[in-house]
């Protein structure tokens, strides 16, 4: 009987175990570092960044967070990380073609989504951050969005008590240095994992997660005809292209980092994780809806010169196709990870 | 029943294993031990001046008044850069190679720049490298502190890395707005490359390393190579450049910029 008991324990336990190997939302707030422990699903790839050099803490993790939404960052005090990248829409600024920085300046590129960053190798659109924990230097300084200076920064929190006390708990140092800030900011930003969308959950279980029939159609079609750039499980390759947008370039992208020619008018392809919810679309914000996409893919690709071959004469696309690669799309959305409490403001 | 339970306790400690957890972090502190042959026992240090100059004179910052090789008059407002990656060379091949070796150069806090190096194996030196900037791999390592502390304002912010070089000022014949001249030299990648190593010639004489002495090397660093050769910069035409192809032909033109004009040992 006893024994009997005692199976059933471990039993118990056991599935318990599995159950916390998988990124299960935390709806609760920070407690212990095992709430803050990363794991993600065996067919993503190695991560680029692991953390080796900027151990991750549970003070380190909460410190980046309120620096993520502290607006000390930005020169009036006025605009934080969070003011553009919000959680419900996964990180990127909702319904915003550009976001309003300080003094209400408007950007020039679309504000991105932030999540599964550990796995990305260049940042912005154009790719000319090429290290997550430098990344932040970009938003900071810039003249539209926080348009303060590293320095200042530094000796803004240096000023408060607050974060003197939470940088040397983290860093066990008694001054507060940009790197130390920067290693903070990854240690949050850093924890954002976007794996249990319903695709995860139909990847990894797909009778107990099963597929509509549009979507599984919208699965196939993406395969064939998408997933080439925006390849999974990440939904990019990581590359950057010309994606038929324009014939001339008013914004020349890639070729502003790298100086080369045939890099004009190319941009990062973006993941499509969480594409449902970060509208609108593009670098600039052109698109609104999903179909206004697949349209321009299907019949509005311009010409130009450094083009993509792959897209030269557009991507085929009917109207059931269409509505069907919809579906697929929207399978890609993860409510767990945009109501996941330890990111909440 | 007993093989059971363990059977089960076995698979639920396994499980645990299999979890991934980033928490166990490894930290790699270990460098390679580069410049301590274990037969060397004796070392010597070398106190390392770099001295700005335009030509024959001191460079002052807004006062001096400098004339490029084209006859272009200019003041310089900021004169920054990086040195980097010291390496001192013996006659038989074997080197020192200071560790953390990484220093910015700014003329605002004085026109002279003073390093040390220490636990130089003692001997005789014939050579000196370094480089002028940042190598590709610390720009692209994440947040760096020390003389790489991007909030010294050497670091751009959206085509990221540092900036090896930035002078700037005004020159009457500079068609750029206020007829400034700004000059920032960055980019580690091709085409653009912006890194130079310099090796400056030790001429006739040698560095001696010997223990418990301090030699001393002062080197030259004239503003005035940068404007003129191999390519000649007139302001007229090229007043500014941030990385790409004028600051290409400028980190060109810096390879002769330093001298060594003395050693004393």
């Amino acid at each position: 009987m006893i024994a009997r008991r005692l199976i059933y324990c471990i039993l118990v336990f056991w599935g318990f175990n599995i159950v916390s190997c998988k990124i299960d939302s935390k709806v609760k707030p920070i407690v212990t570092e095992d709430d803050i422990v990363l794991s993600w699903p065996d067919y993503f790839p190695t991560p680029v960044y692991n953390f080796e050099e900027n151990p991750r803490t549970k003070e380190g993790f909460l410190l980046g967070k309120k620096l993520f939404y502290d607006p000390l960052l930005s020169r009036d005090n006025t605009i934080s990380c969070g003011s553009c990248h919000q959680q419900f829409v996964a990180f990127a600024h909702s319904d915003h073609k550009f976001s309003h920085g300080i003094d209400n300046l408007l950007g020039v590129r679309n504000s991105p989504v932030l999540f599964n960053l550990m796995w990305q190798k260049e940042f912005f659109w154009d790719g000319g951050s090429k290290h997550i924990e430098v990344q932040p230097i970009g938003p900071i300084t810039n003249p539209v969005e926080m348009d303060e200076t590293l320095e200042n920064v530094i000796a803004k929190l240096s000023n408060r008590a607050d974060y003197r006390s939470l940088f040397k708990s983290v860093f066990n140092s008694d001054s507060i240095t940009s790197q130390q800030m920067l290693k903070a900011l990854v240690q949050f930003m850093g924890s954002f994992i976007s794996a249990t969308s319903r695709y995860d959950k139909y990847l990894q279980d797909q009778s107990n997660h099963p597929f509509s029939t549009d979507e599984k159609a919208g699965l196939t079609i993406f395969e064939q005809k998408c997933g080439n750039c925006h390849a999974p499980p990440l939904f990019t390759d990581n590359s950057y292209r010309n994606n038929g947008l324009d014939e001339t370039f008013k914004d020349s992208g890639r070729f502003r980092i790298t100086n080369i020619n045939s890099d004009m008018g190319k941009f990062k392809v973006p993941t499509l994780r969480n594409i449902e919810l970060s509208y609108p679309y593009m670098h600039d914000g052109r698109f609104e809806t999903l179909e206004q996409v697949l349209s321009h893919y299907s019949n509005g690709v311009k010409q130009s010169g450094t083009l993509d071959p792959t897209l030269s004469g557009g991507i085929a696309l009917s109207a059931t196709e269409k509505t069907q690669l919809v579906a697929f799309l929207k399978t890609l959305t993860d409510i767990e990870f945009t109501k996941d409490e330890r990111f909440k403001e | 029943m007993k093989q059971f339970i363990k059977f089960f306790t076995l698979l639920f400690l396994l499980n645990f294993l299999s979890c991934k957890k980033d928490s166990e972090l490894k930290s790699d502190t270990q460098d390679p031990a580069i410049n301590t042959p274990v037969d060397v026992a004796k070392y010597g240090s070398v106190t390392i001046n770099f001295n700005n100059k335009a030509g024959s004179e001191v460079l002052k910052l807004n006062t001096g008044n400098y004339a490029n090789a084209n006859g272009d008059s200019f003041t310089v407002s900021k004169f920054k850069y990086y040195i980097s990656n010291i390496v001192l060379k013996k006659a038989d091949g074997t080197t020192f190679v200071e560790r953390e070796s990484y220093h910015l150069i700014d003329n605002s806090k004085g026109d002279k720049y003073s390093l040390s190096l220490d636990s130089v194996p003692v001997g005789t030196y014939n050579g000196i490298s370094f480089i002028l900037g940042v190598d590709s791999t610390r720009n692209t390592s994440g947040a760096q502190t020390g003389a790489l502390d991007p909030a010294y304002g050497m670091f751009w912010t959206w085509n990221q890395g540092y900036i090896f070089l930035m002078l700037e000022g005004y020159s009457p014949n500079s068609v750029g707005f206020n007829n400034a001249i700004v000059f920032h030299l960055g980019g580690f990648t091709q085409p653009y490359n912006c890194i130079r190593k310099i090796e400056p010639s030790f001429g006739t004489s040698d560095l001696i390393m010997s223990e418990n002495k301090v030699s001393k090397m002062e080197i030259k660093t004239d503003i005035l190579e940068m404007f003129e050769s191999p390519s000649l910069i007139k302001f007229a035409q090229t007043s500014e450049g941030m990385g790409g192809p004028i600051a290409v032909t400028i980190a060109n033109n810096c390879v002769n910029m330093f001298s060594i004009t003395s050693i004393e040992n």
